[in-house]
């Protein structure tokens, strides 16, 4: 009878742990739906097992929601990337010529894009079948569920949002491999008029 | 000779009256019993031209893989979430798993696994990309420039947020030679315009909003019955899922729908006649006997149709359904001799028997005029039909009469209407009647696009339509096609073709674009190791590594690019699991049919690039152009040509038996006269109402020859009898026939439209010149 009760409480404890969950979801989707652009600088710090060392990247992004990113890279390496759902446009500073990576003949690259872009426009509610999830505070960490396609490749992902919980402050990629990207946004400003020669660089 | 056979044997069958009830009753028992057990089918391409270019494009099609899938399209009906969409489509195609008729149910692509598929395409490159191919890569990295740019863009592609799982797959093709690859398949999985996408191994569309399955089935889609089980199966699962939209696609619906349609019209046509029948019967006949001449036609195509069954293996259901409409016609026979029966007995029935022969022989001239087309479908619809006049005029001169009674005798019409316009003034209008229908006539658009004949309700055409926004798929295709039973043969062909067409004509896609031959595949080996010297291998290990320390790589990260890309040695094992991987996609291109392999290449269906397939192919021996397209023009240039053929054969016959009988030119030019109006008159009325022609109307209208010579011989014939008599007769049997063709109007289905349209304007026509003109014309000849 006693194991029966406690069958009871894990279950009536994860129903309600589901609900929890979405409802944090939902209520971070709502919040981060009001930023319709943004800017912000970063820092990127990437540990591959390719590199000999872990890779510092100091930058610029700027997003239009739904689809749009600039990822502006200014260290140790400088060069501009647009990012839509189609394809990703790279533009060097030193050469006037800009080189198209279609994502339909791309899948691999297609799924990650789209990933990215479901990050920074909130949408976490559909990670919830495949994703189990620990909150703290400002702080999401997203374990994919086994036998998911994403559990072939990630081990977590870890996203801090705002106080206002508006935009991400910060993301953690931990993969299998051991390798790991961690972005830092800081200097982040919502709803901001993005100048049109930020999109018009790459046209 | 013949006429006192009919009469001898009118007599005798009244002395063997109980024999001949016996017969009867053990024909129609054993006629139902064959009909029962005979097979039908609904294939309507059996009436369309069996010439060469016709045959192999109608054999693409029914092969193409569309003919035995069905599709469903589906959304939820209120929420917007994409999560338990997917989750009710995944329930909803295991349900549909249960069905018989389905043989396989896909709702994705867990096959085509891009991640195996670019592991192997990697290791494979010296095999898949041609010569042409890898000297353009090759030039991407002949300098130490390029060596560095390239090196750059691998550190910026693995610095890009979310991108490092594609990590493993620089490490063995820095460069992305591999992508030539993925961009011919993507080309291949776009190439249809199609906007499949796929999203955890499920095809969804581009808004997320609809879920696709994909199913394979194995009931025939020209057998009614298989098709109607299929569809109430897949309608029973359907509405277990009520908060599921559920869209079917499928030619099963068309086979269902079209059989719905006409055996709705065919139940509309038998009420009007039979309520037809019923008035003449009552209130001018006032005999119930009539209705033995009322059921002859019906007995006829029954023992017509078993006969069908005992010598062709399939009956075509449309083919049936065409012949049953015109053979009812014959029951014009049974209303002549009945009438004359009824005016003077046994006498006027022997007197009528030569007219009826002749009537009737015409009318078989014409149908025997079909055995001279090459159409398998025409020959049929002949057989058919003169099995059942033959069996009519039979039982209408020799065996009916001897059953009826003169008891009750018709109601005296007054039948000498025709009279009523003075000769010239008949002469007059027919003449202005015939220039405008010449005029219309010539004008006349001739349709043969099998779509045509396709009756499917309104609704389908809707769901199909809808079906195509959502998905796309709009446009046309025509291929190139080479079939062999040898398949590594067959592949070079292919290799043959496809280095012929591409980059020629406007969205060519072609499998061999990704995998070659064996034989093509040794030489893109062959010309990778000749380009891989040793001395070309150490220069670019040293490049590589001085870049690879410039852009913080570790050493050696790059050694699986040259252990298993530039020195790749297991060559073909590899391929056989990327076209395995790559299966769905590569039977679209590549199928095997009964143990002869079909390769096809595809290419937009335009006039241009049809002309340019077919020049460029012109010495690749066996390979033929298919274009869905081009066919309707084909058969419109066959149908044509045939139905000049089967036209001058009727003519000619209809004419010959005429003067045979009439004996004089002049008479024989008059009897004609019906058949000349009615062809125009025809022809006219359909351009007037901007209906085009189509093959069914054409052969409509070859059968409208016999029909209307009837009306010609008989009241030619009857200058030297009783002309109101005939007329009488004609007048009735014209009433029999319009009333059937005429309800016809009203059907839904277009090709029983077209025959009721045909019939009603050319019997109309036929039967007006007949009673007016004819007299008309005597009068003023013998003045």
């Amino acid at each position: 009878m006693k194991n029966f009760f406690i069958a009871i409480f894990i279950l009536l404890s994860s129903i309600s742990y589901a609900e929890d969950a979405e409802k944090i979801l939902h209520d971070i989707e709502k919040h981060m739906s009001t930023v319709q652009s943004l800017h912000a600088d970063y820092i990127q710090k990437k540990n591959l097992d390719m590199f000999e060392n872990p890779v510092i990247l100091t930058g610029e992004i700027y997003i239009d929601k739904p689809d749009k990113l600039v990822w502006i890279v200014k260290e140790p390496v400088s060069y501009s990337l647009l990012i839509d759902k189609n394809s990703i446009v790279k533009k060097s500073p030193n050469s006037k010529k800009l080189q198209r990576i279609s994502l339909e003949s791309n899948p691999i690259l297609k799924n990650a894009v789209n990933q990215i872009m479901m990050w920074f426009n909130g949408k976490y509610n559909s990670y919830l079948s495949k994703f189990n999830l620990e909150i703290d505070g400002e702080l999401i960490i997203f374990f994919p569920k086994k036998s998911t396609q994403a559990s072939e490749v990630v081990e977590k992902i870890a996203i801090k949002f705002s106080e206002n919980k508006k935009y991400i402050s910060s993301i953690r990629i931990v993969e299998n491999g051991g390798d790991s990207t961690f972005i830092k946004f800081k200097n982040v400003s919502t709803n901001i008029e993005i100048d049109p020669a930020v999109w018009e660089q790459f046209d | 000779m013949i006429v006192s056979f009919f009469e001898k044997l009118l007599d005798l069958f009244e002395r063997k009256k109980s024999a001949v009830i016996f017969i009867f009753i053990i024909v129609s028992v054993l006629s139902v019993f064959a009909v029962l057990q005979g097979s039908f089918h609904n294939d309507i391409t059996t009436l369309l031209p069996q010439e060469q270019n016709i045959k192999k494009t109608l054999k693409f099609l029914n092969n193409s893989g569309m003919s035995d899938t069905v599709v469903f399209s589906i959304s939820l009906r209120k929420e917007q979430n994409q999560e338990k969409l997917l989750s009710l489509t995944s329930e909803f195609a295991k349900d549909l798993e249960s069905i018989k008729y389905l043989s396989s149910v896909n709702k994705g692509v867990d096959g085509l696994d891009y991640k195996r598929i670019s592991e192997i395409v990697k290791k494979n490159l010296p095999v898949l990309l041609t010569p042409e191919e890898q000297n353009k890569i090759f030039k991407t990295i002949n300098s130490e420039e390029k060596i560095e740019q390239k090196f750059r863009d691998i550190f910026i592609m693995l610095n890009t947020p979310g991108t490092s799982i594609v990590q493993s797959n620089f490490a063995l093709d820095p460069f992305n030679w591999s992508n030539i690859v993925f961009k011919e398949i993507g080309k291949l999985t776009k190439g249809f315009g199609f906007q499949v996408q796929v999203k955890d191994g499920r095809f969804i569309n581009e808004s997320g909003k609809y879920a696709l399955i994909l199913a394979k089935t194995n009931a025939s889609l020209t057998k009614g019955f298989e098709s109607k089980s299929l569809m109430n199966a897949v309608n029973k699962v359907v509405k277990q899922y009520p908060n599921l939209n559920v869209d079917t696609i499928s030619g099963h619906r068309h086979t269902v729908s079209n059989e719905k349609i006409i055996r709705k019209d065919v139940a509309l046509t038998l009420t009007i006649v039979g309520i037809c029948f019923l008035i003449l019967m009552l209130l001018v006949f006032r005999s119930v006997e009539m209705i033995s001449v009322f059921l002859l036609p019906f007995w006829s195509i029954l023992v017509s149709a078993a006969i069908m069954t005992i010598f062709l293996p399939e009956v075509s259901f449309f083919i049936m359904g065409f012949a049953s409409v015109i053979a009812g016609i014959s029951v014009d026979y049974g209303i002549h001799i009945f009438t004359a029966y009824k005016s003077q007995g046994k006498l006027a029935v022997k007197k009528i028997i030569k007219p009826v022969i002749v009537a009737s022989t015409t009318t078989i001239g014409v149908f025997l005029s079909f055995f001279f087309s090459t159409v398998e479908g025409y020959k049929e619809l002949a057989a058919f039909s003169i099995i059942s006049i033959v069996l009519c005029v039979i039982m209408s001169l020799a065996i009916l009469p001897n059953f009826w009674s003169k008891n009750k005798k018709p109601i005296n019409f007054n039948f000498t209407f025709y009279n009523f316009f003075s000769p010239k003034t008949v002469i007059i209008i027919w003449g202005i009647f015939i220039v405008l229908s010449f005029y219309y006539s010539t004008k006349t658009n001739v349709n043969t696009d099998v779509e045509s004949f396709d009756g499917t309700s309104e609704e389908i055409l809707k769901t199909e339509e809808r079906f195509h926004d959502i998905w796309g798929g709009k446009g046309k295709y025509a291929a190139v096609v080479y079939e062999t039973k040898n398949v590594q043969k067959g592949w070079e062909k292919y290799d043959n073709i496809t280095g012929h067409l591409e980059n020629k004509l406007t969205n060519f896609i072609s499998f061999a674009s990704i995998v070659g031959s064996k034989k093509q595949r040794k030489i893109n080996v062959e010309h990778w190791k000749s380009y891989w010297t040793d001395s070309r291998i150490n220069n670019l290990k040293e490049e590589i590594g001085s870049q690879s320390q410039k852009y913080n790589f570790k050493a050696g990260v790059f050694e699986d690019f040259f252990k298993k890309t530039i020195k790749a040695d297991q060559l073909n094992g590899d391929i056989e699991k990327l076209t395995a991987e790559l299966g769905q996609l590569k039977d679209l291109f590549i199928k095997n049919i009964s143990g002869n392999y079909r390769f096809s290449a595809y290419f937009t269906d335009s006039e241009v690039n049809v002309g340019k397939a077919k020049e460029l192919i012109k010495n690749i021996n066996g390979a033929y152009v298919v274009s869905p397209t081009r066919l309707s023009e084909s058969i419109s240039k066959q149908v044509n040509h045939e139905m000049k053929k089967v036209s001058i054969i009727a003519f000619a016959w209809v004419f010959l038996i005429s003067f045979l009988f009439l004996k004089r030119l002049s008479l024989t030019v008059l009897a004609l006269i019906p058949v000349f109006t009615s062809v125009l008159a025809t022809l006219s009325v359909f351009n007037y109402l901007g209906i085009p022609v189509t093959a069914v109307v054409l052969i409509a209208m070859v059968v409208i020859l016999g029909l209307s010579i009837d009306y010609g011989v008989f009241v030619v014939y009857s200058g030297k009898t009783n002309r109101q008599e005939i007329i009488k007769a004609a007048t009735f049997s014209y009433i029999t026939s319009i009333s059937g063709a005429g309800a016809l109007l009203f059907a839904e289905h277009p090709v029983m439209f077209s025959i009721g349209l045909t019939l009603v304007s050319g019997v109309t026509a036929a039967y007006l010149s007949a009673i007016f003109c004819i007299p008309a014309f005597e009068k003023v000849h013998n003045k």
